[in-house]
């Protein structure tokens, strides 16, 4: 066995050419079967641009080996990187959700999502719904029965 | 309409089971999709599928006493008891708000269940008038609130024992009526309809019973009748929603307060129960006979040597609450793997006797 280690060329939507490790690509299911019968042309992802596919890249090595760690010191490192990693604005991060479903990245994905939901966390209701641009729908007589009764929403 | 534009839906349901308990009610007040995406079942089994469901401990628990200032004769300390709520994860403690009409404590005695994501609180003493009480009050985490149920209907029953199916089903069985006379009766609160549903009586009267909610059915053991105030009987009956009838339960237990009593799905699916007895935690499974058969899992800490109030289990896991001598503040002492106790200190203004508790995996 060749001591080098190989390397998968990937297309983005937008014509851009990466290279990353086998063991980097096998994480992605959509493309693992590809990767395993030894197709050594690019593969195209039509619906990943450039940009975003080299930030799940950049993810997935980061993340390859270190996940799985017991090292404490490894895990805390790791999240303080997932921290600032996922400082991007939110078309990119709705980008990288639809890329890591796209490409079936587990981790990325459960990430992406978990960033979404916290979001929410200690957010007022208006600020929710700016920030996922939903428009109330509910009558004003509705909404202050709702707010009026909830322990949670007092203070919000 | 999307659930989040900008993404699928099946994707947008992926970020909102991921939201912690206490953002649902502002997720709900959101939108009106994202309200019945909250509130339905189908979102509580999906948290539950992908091990998203947050584990929360809610116990009635006696308020600290007030300083007495010095110099003032000894007055008898009439203990009021708020709803506090512990999360293991994060190890710390937060208090309810007190059900409508009980600012100055929750009754006495009263029984809790968790039913989905609602807590029912039923019955008790009435701390200002020390009559037995019919009361319900629910409490829904979803929406952060609570209302009044329909009270409880026949005789005013004190030390019943109460369980949910953990979906919208409340039983209630046994305790003692007026006249301290063991009851036999029973009867289950629907939790949705606000409703309560009559049940066949038990075969024996039971008063200060236990019932847990356990494969399927309403296990209920011990208690004793009338004409032996304290002796536990050793037998128990278990009820079948499916056939809405009562069979005889067979069990090795012992003959006494089985008040400790609980139910859990350990790491490996199987269900089984715990209890507390002559210091010991014993853990009892289902023979295949469907008979249970006890065995001491491990000597209890002396932490909890005197007063034991409380045992709750979750995913595995059991935590014991009491304190060393009565009258000190309690503790939890959480059992590892290897066998050994883990201390868990609680927080101030939460070192209060437990008096009942239930679990929620929201």
């Amino acid at each position: 066995m060749s001591s080098k280690k190989k390397v998968i060329t990937l297309r983005s939507s937008d014509g851009e050419i990466f290279e990353v490790e086998e063991a980097v690509a096998l994480e992605w299911l959509t493309i693992k079967p590809l990767v395993e019968s030894g197709c050594t042309d690019a593969i195209p992802l039509p619906q990943v641009t450039g940009n975003i596919l080299a930030k799940v890249i950049e993810y997935c090595k980061k993340h390859i080996g270190a996940s799985e760690s017991e090292d404490r010191k490894i895990l805390y490192e790791l999240e303080s990187w997932d921290a600032d990693f996922i400082k991007v604005d939110q078309g990119t991060l709705f980008d990288l959700i639809r890329a890591a479903d796209y490409l079936t990245i587990k981790t990325l994905f459960e990430f992406t999502c978990q960033t979404v939901a916290d979001t929410i966390k200690h957010k007022t209701i208006e600020e929710v719904r700016h920030i996922f641009r939903e428009s109330n729908d509910f009558t004003p007589e509705e909404e202050k029965e709702i707010r009026g009764k909830s322990w949670w929403l007092q203070g919000l | 309409m999307e659930l989040i534009p900008g993404l699928p839906d099946d994707v947008a349901r992926e970020c909102l089971i991921r939201l912690t308990y206490f953002s649902f009610a502002a997720a709900s007040t959101t939108c009106k999709q994202w309200k019945e995406e909250i509130e339905a079942p189908q979102f509580r089994l999906w948290r539950r599928s992908h091990s998203l469901s947050q584990v929360l401990l809610v116990v009635a628990q006696a308020r600290p006493a007030p300083a007495r200032s010095p110099g003032c004769p000894k007055l008898p300390h009439a203990p009021s008891y708020h709803l506090a709520a512990f999360d293991p994860v994060v190890g710390s403690w937060w208090e309810l708000p007190p059900p409508p009409g009980c600012p100055d404590g929750i009754p006495l005695f009263c029984q809790l269940a968790a039913a989905g994501t609602d807590l029912v609180l039923v019955g008790g003493i009435d701390p200002v008038t020390w009559e037995a009480s019919g009361s319900v009050y629910v409490y829904s985490f979803v929406r952060g609130e609570w209302r009044h149920g329909a009270d409880m209907p026949g005789v005013r029953r004190s030390f019943f024992t109460c369980a949910s199916d953990g979906q919208g089903l409340v039983f209630v069985a046994g305790g003692h009526d007026g006249e301290k006379n063991a009851l036999r009766s029973a009867m289950a609160y629907d939790v949705a309809a606000n409703r309560w549903v009559p049940m066949p009586d038990m075969a024996e009267e039971r008063d200060e019973c236990k019932g847990v909610f356990s494969r399927g059915g309403f296990l209920v053991l011990g208690g004793y009748p009338t004409d032996a105030q304290g002796r536990f009987v050793r037998s128990a009956e278990e009820f079948d929603p499916a056939t809405w009838q009562w069979r005889p339960a067979t069990e090795d237990v012992l003959g006494s307060s089985p008040r400790t009593c609980t139910s859990s799905i350990s790491n490996n699916g199987d269900e089984a129960l715990y209890m507390c007895m002559d210091g010991d935690l014993l853990v009892g499974s289902a023979l295949p006979d469907g008979m249970t058969r006890w065995r001491a899992a491990a000597r209890l800490p002396t932490g909890v040597g005197a007063c034991l109030a409380h045992v709750a289990t979750w995913q595995g896991k059991v935590m014991v609450i009491g304190s060393a001598r009565i009258g000190e503040p309690h503790v939890g002492y959480v059992l590892e793997a290897n066998g050994t106790w883990e201390r868990v200190e609680f927080q101030e203004g939460f070192s209060g006797h437990v008096q009942a508790g239930c679990l929620f995996e929201i």
